[in-house]
């Protein structure tokens, strides 16, 4: 495990019109300004088949979507799960085929990737079959490193992969990741009242973490996902080598990184022509506006509809074996985390109580001393401070694989 | 010369009205205006009062009128003002700072002056003499051998010079009234005649300068140099040099001149006097957007332009990414647009030529000048190294706009960029004799930009060039050039020890030149010439920067060639009505070796799978050539209306390779080799001219019809950085393009400017069957600069002689763009899926600038004059949009609108004299 590392720099000549055109912009933006604008009169090409995955090892996973309007958002009518899904080989065989989608997903088992056999993938849909270009895998060679980076204080914390393949492997890489991280509320509370011990027993009970019961709502989880296409390549290098690519960036106070963050980086070699097929698309999508952006364009993928080739296919699939590579940040250790000023956790109690059972309902019982006979204590925390799931957005669903055992 | 310039302004003076008769009381007249007191003494005596009705007002003044001699009176009341009085008979004029000679000189009812006595077989001699220039109009100036035939032909010739620098002046037309013999001065000054012997009156215009009559009696060929003076009471702001008329009488269509000292005062982003923004607010010429390094002339694209500075090309004119041209205004004389009828000694460029002239420096006396701005500061000092024969002038300019990015949020990332250039021009002529001069000229320009300390950007123009001219007689003057262009960038990139590296790209150009002018006839005047041109150009050296590097260093091979031209024009004066400017001009390229090429199938378009051949070429490996065509025809109807048509045909050799939209640092160009084939257009032009209300009103209307072969658009996604085999990433694209242009100008009284008009279309097609995937599906798709709609206004209001307000205003359509039509889920993101190439546009433009100028004294008096200027470029602050866009921000895909100027941007800027 690394935490610092040299600050990643992937930007060849490609991105220096790019930069200019930052500049300009940039020079100009006291001058200039940039306001959201949606141009009245597009006229919407919907329906557009997106493949998205590659043939892979073990599970290949493939996702079936519609393109939709500028003006409409992503819902699950856009899914296509009525679709067939196969997996062939160039000397006829079906590898695998699925009709069924869970989330538009089709997994398919396509086990070993033999390296003298070309893969395609088809998909037959309202009528229509679509088939990718029969490729032969590429192996992808294994990730060396998953590390952070954190220039100084204030500074944001970045996620790096380096790998480095032999000379004559495929130059270009795709790379994805799914973040997990556990984080704790700010105040451990101490116990719970049970309200079914009533009568003169005591009805406030201690957490024991060692002895149980534990406290239920202090440990939370979270998760997410990259956001956008992360692609690489080492065709310039005299080494099929690359040092710390940057995976994604995030300010120091991101709650990722209060207490343990893991991170698992999907690694995958690609050809030349999918890379630029994706740079395109990413291009397309991230690159533009800037005075010196290049004019926007699309380039076809290797997904054809056989049955009307005026049908327009969005995708590249590529056949390529996954590698993986695990690696967490223990905040104990790294020290990035920041923590922005937070409001006051104070324990509450007597006439700092609200009174109102509405605003009851935002406190969780902190400490408690309710024997009968004695004078009945309660002190409380706002919900936020004490139940994980109230201050931020995790929940209770820990990796079954994750370090730790408490729940 | 006192005299002469008396003299003129006597010929040019105006009568400025005469006033009303007004009896009067009053013994004092205490600050009121000037024009009441006028009134009042003209209505009291018997006196006309004439004056420069501009120059007087708003001046108030106080006097005692109570004596009888008006004269007193006046003379009096003027005292502390500029103004002079004059007075003939019963006249008075009233002049700034002259008077007049109200009486004859002496001698002038003698017998006739010999100025310049010549015969052919003196010529030489004459020209070796000391300079004697013609001041006088009132004198009638023999030239030539008296003892002559009087038959045959006379060529009377010379040189205007401005008489108080000794400068040349070019763009002035001398010429025989009711006939059609007339000359354009060029850029030396030169003129020439080709007359039979006899009397005339030679008529001196245009150029910016007064008008003038010289009456020669001509006896044989023989030589008059004429002295001229810059107007000072017209309005000269933004006038386009003062034709006229010269619209009417010049045979080519679609030329504009343009003086430097006329464009200073147009408002402009940052007050930085700028060409290439007064070259955009002609008809007919447009930039994609505010900030853009290049201009698009009639439908061509940025790299079709010739853009010449003293005869050197000018790779990138622009500093800072486009906010200023790479020209100093304080060094620039001239400049000459050449959008449909390019003369036959230009080639290179399809689409048009801006030839831009810097100025000799004063021949008399050392002079300097210096301007602060906003942004740009600049120096200029100029003078004689030997008087009336050797004079330079050195100008420099340099930047502190690095506070830009000091401006920055830190957030930006870029607080901590630099930014900034600096240019230096030079040039030095000696003149051996009449016969003989030699000019030296050089420029150099450098951008360096950095966003962090890690990177470095910078780019560089150097220009050196000599030029030798020789009259070999009246009639015929050869120059003969020679030069080196360079332009070059180079950027580092050192963030990474491991990935650092270097990227360079440059181009060489060595010239050669031999043009010959011959005035062969009253009819003929013929042109022609040969030059040549050698290339070598590296189009890409990558390199790993520093020992830890792993970047492999690579080198694109270099690109040579030898380009070269014979040409030769003729303007015939057919009837006096009638004119004909006619020329060829063969152009050879040579793609010269060494180098390997690859060869590829028959039938298919050049790509990696169609390769048949690896060869290795050395020497000449392929020659390009072909005539190029130039025809210009006039008939004028009347002396105030006439009509052209024309057509030009040219050959382009050098391309840029960018698929961006405008102009960038980091573009880079690429010779025609044995797979790129040269451009090619012909454009057809017709136009007609009328000037009313005495040749004050010009108007014009101008139409045109272009087609484009061999065009270089781009393979979707192609990559043009570091690509040994650029053929297989571009695709042979035909363009057209058509439109008419409408101008109105008016070039005198208090309000003065031009209004103009244009539709115009530029389209590309992508029809070569080669092609699977043409963009638009293979037929017409507009440009990126392709607008339709577009109207132009400058315009200027003098209310006074030194105090002027200026106001431009510019309508356009949209520029067209690409936008998605639909959205799609990809990687974790949203993405777009764009429309066919430029199926939709960007909202209409419109902009107003307004400019308050304050012009320096004419009193020659002063040490110092000094000009300033303030004004607001975007007067209303509309929120024009350079771009549409949209981009994938959180996952999730937005609309925006970019616009480079969001508001009103005032400035303000000091010019100093001395």
């Amino acid at each position: 495990m690394s935490y610092k590392m040299s600050k990643q720099r992937h930007i060849l000549y490609l991105s220096l019109k790019g930069k200019i055109a930052l500049l300009v912009f940039a020079g100009s933006l006291i001058l200039s300004c940039v306001t959201e604008y949606n141009h009245p009169g597009i006229s919407s090409l919907k329906g557009l088949l997106v493949v998205e995955g590659f043939i892979t090892d073990n599970v290949t996973e493939i996702r079936l979507t519609r393109s939709y309007g500028l003006e409409q958002e992503y819902n699950s009518f856009f899914d296509v799960d009525n679709a067939t899904v196969s997996v062939i080989t160039d000397d006829g065989r079906v590898v695998d085929q699925m009709s069924y989608a869970k989330d538009a997903i089709y997994r398919l088992n396509t086990g070993v990737l033999e390296p003298e056999t070309s893969y395609s993938l088809v998909i037959e849909f309202n009528g229509d079959r679509y088939q990718s270009e029969f490729l032969k895998p590429l192996f992808t060679p294994e990730i060396t490193d998953v590390s952070f980076y954190k220039g100084g204080p204030g500074e944001p914390v970045t996620a790096l992969v380096s790998t480095q393949g032999a000379l004559d492997d495929s130059r270009y890489y795709l790379w994805s990741y799914e973040e997990n991280w556990e984080y704790h509320a700010p105040r451990y509370v101490l116990g719970f009242e049970d309200p079914d011990k009533g009568g003169d027993e005591d009805r406030f009970t201690y957490y024991d973490e060692e002895n149980g019961p534990r406290n239920p709502v202090y440990y939370c989880w979270d998760s997410d996902r990259y956001k956008h296409l992360l692609l690489g390549t080492s065709e310039k290098l005299t080494e099929n080598r690359i040092d710390n690519f940057k995976l994604y960036e995030t300010p120091p106070s991101d709650d990722r990184y209060s207490y343990i963050y893991h991170i698992k980086v999907k690694q995958n070699s690609i050809r030349k022509e999918c890379y630029q097929y994706l740079s395109n698309v990413l291009k397309n999508g991230m690159d533009l506006g800037n005075i010196f952006s290049p004019v926007p364009s699309e380039i076809n993928g290797n997904v054809t509809c056989l049955t009307d080739e005026n049908k327009v296919v969005i995708g590249y699939v590529d056949v390529s074996t996954n590698v993986y590579y695990g690696q967490y940040l223990i905040e104990e250790e790294a020290g990035f985390y920041e923590e922005l000023p937070q409001e006051s956790c104070m324990v509450l109690s007597g006439d700092d109580l609200p009174t109102d059972e509405e605003s009851l309902k935002n406190l969780i019982l902190f400490w408690g001393l309710l024997d009968p006979g004695y004078d009945q204590i309660r002190n409380y925390v706002r919900l936020e401070c004490g139940d994980c799931r109230a201050s931020r957005k995790g929940d209770k669903n820990k990796p079954d694989w994750w370090l730790n055992d408490h729940i | 010369m006192r005299r002469s310039i008396i003299a003129s302004t006597l010929a040019l003076t105006f009568f400025c009205g005469i006033y009303s008769v007004l009896a009067q009381n009053t013994q004092t007249f205490i600050n009121r205006p000037l024009t009441e007191l006028l009134d009042l003494l003209e209505s009291r005596s018997h006196y006309r009062i004439y004056c420069d009705p501009s120059q007087i007002e708003g001046i108030n003044i106080s006097a005692d009128i109570s004596g009888t001699e008006i004269t007193l009176i006046l003379e009096k009341a003027l005292e502390g003002t500029d103004f002079k009085i004059s007075v003939a008979g019963n006249s008075i004029f009233i002049l700034s700072e002259r008077k007049l000679v109200t009486k004859l000189p002496e001698g002038i009812l003698d017998p006739v002056l010999k100025a310049t006595i010549a015969s052919p077989d003196e010529f030489a001699s004459i020209l070796e003499k000391e300079e004697q220039r013609a001041a006088s109009e009132f004198r009638l100036y023999e030239i030539g051998d008296p003892s002559a035939t009087g038959m045959g032909r006379a060529v009377l010739s010379g040189y205007v010079v401005d008489a108080r620098t000794g400068e040349p002046v070019q763009g002035v037309y001398v010429y025989i009234p009711d006939t059609n013999i007339s000359s354009l001065t060029d850029a030396y000054g030169y003129y020439s005649l080709n007359l039979r012997p006899g009397r005339y009156d030679v008529m001196v215009t245009g150029g910016g300068q007064q008008d003038q009559k010289r009456q020669v009696q001509l006896y044989s060929s023989g030589k008059l140099d004429i002295e001229s003076y810059e107007k000072v009471y017209t309005f000269k702001e933004v006038t386009v040099v003062d034709e006229r008329r010269d619209r009417i009488r010049q045979t080519t269509l679609g030329v504009e001149r343009l003086q430097m000292r006329e464009i200073k005062n147009i408002p402009t982003a940052f007050g930085e006097s700028d060409i290439l923004q007064v070259v955009t607010s002609l008809p007919g010429v447009k930039s994609v957007g505010e900030v853009s390094s290049g201009f698009n002339v009639r439908g061509g694209a940025t790299d079709q332009n010739l853009i010449l500075f003293n005869e050197g090309t000018i790779f990138n004119p622009t500093h800072l990414f486009g906010m200023f041209s790479a020209f100093n205004p304080d060094v620039v004389r001239d400049i000459e647009l050449y959008k449909s009828s390019i003369p036959s000694k230009f080639g290179g460029r399809i689409s048009s030529v801006l030839d831009i002239t810097s100025r000799e420096g004063n021949k008399k006396e050392f002079k300097g000048s210096a301007s602060i701005g906003l942004l740009t500061s600049r120096l200029t000092v100029e003078g004689p190294i030997l008087k009336d024969r050797t004079s330079f002038i050195l100008g420099g300019r340099t930047t502190y706009s690095d506070w830009i990015l000091g401006q920055l949020p830190e957030s930006s990332g870029y607080k901590d960029g630099k930014a900034g250039f600096y240019d230096i021009n030079a040039m030095l002529n000696h003149k051996f004799s009449e016969r003989t001069s030699l000019y030296f000229t050089g420029y150099y320009s450098q951008d360096r930009f950095r966003f962090e300390k890690t990177e470095l950007y910078k780019y560089r123009n150097a220009n050196a060039s000599m030029k030798l001219r020789h009259v070999f007689s009246p009639d015929v003057i050869g120059h003969f050039s020679a030069g080196y262009d360079h332009y070059d960038y180079d950027t580092e990139n050192t963030a990474d020890s491991i990935t650092a590296y270097s990227l360079k790209f440059k181009i060489d150009q060595f010239f050669g030149k031999a043009d010959f002018n011959w005035s062969l006839s009253s009819k003929h005047t013929l042109n022609f010439g040969i030059n040549t041109l050698y290339y070598q150009l590296e189009p890409g050296i990558f390199d790993p920067k520093g020992k830890q590097s792993i970047i492999v260093a690579d080198r694109l091979q270099k690109d040579k060639a030898l380009e070269s031209a014979i040409y030769i024009g003729d303007k015939w004066n057919v009837t006096d009505k009638f004119t004909v400017d006619a020329g060829i001009r063969y152009s050879i390229f040579n793609v010269l070796g060494d180098r390997t090429y690859n060869t590829y199938a028959p039938g298919y378009l050049p790509s990696e799978e169609n390769v048949t051949e690896v060869k290795n070429g050395t020497g000449v490996m392929k020659t390009y050539h072909g005539p190029e065509f130039r025809l210009s025809l006039r008939y004028a109807f009347t002396d105030d209306m006439s009509i052209k048509a024309g057509v030009n045909s040219m050959r382009q050799y050098i391309h840029k390779v960018s698929n961006t939209s405008i102009m960038s640092p980091t573009d880079t160009w690429k010779l025609s080799d044995m797979n790129i084939k040269p451009q090619t257009g012909i454009q057809y032009a017709l136009g007609i001219y009328k000037n009313f209300l005495g040749n004050m009103i010009e108007t014009s209307i101008e139409g045109y019809y272009k087609t484009m072969d061999d065009y270089l658009d781009y393979r979707n996604g192609a990559e043009l950085m570091m690509n040994h085999h650029i053929e297989t990433d571009v695709l042979p694209t035909k363009g057209r393009a058509y439109g008419v242009e409408f101008m109105i100008k008016k070039n005198t009284g208090k309000l003065n400017g031009w209004v103009s008009y244009a539709y115009s279309r530029t389209e590309l097609k992508q029809d070569d069957k080669r092609i699977t995937s043409p963009v638009n599906n293979g037929g017409w798709y507009p440009t990126d600069f392709d607008k339709p709609h577009e109207f132009k206004f400058i315009g200027n209001y003098k209310f006074t002689h030194r105090v002027s307000v200026s106001l431009n205003a510019e309508y356009m359509t949209g520029r067209p763009i690409t936008l998605p039509v639909s959205k799609y889920e990809y990687a974790g993101g949203q993405y777009v899926f764009y429309s066919d190439r430029n199926k939709y546009r960007v909202p209409d433009y419109f902009r107003m600038d307004l400019a308050f100028n304050l012009e320096p004294s004419h009193h020659l008096t002063l040490l110092t004059h000094s000009m300033f200027s303030i004004g607001v470029y975007n007067l209303t602050g509309r929120k024009n949009a350079h771009s549409v866009y949209y981009k994938a921000e959180d996952g999730k895909i937005k609309g925006y609108k970019l616009a480079i100027f969001g508001s009103p941007i005032p400035y303000a800027s000091y010019n100093i004299k001395f």
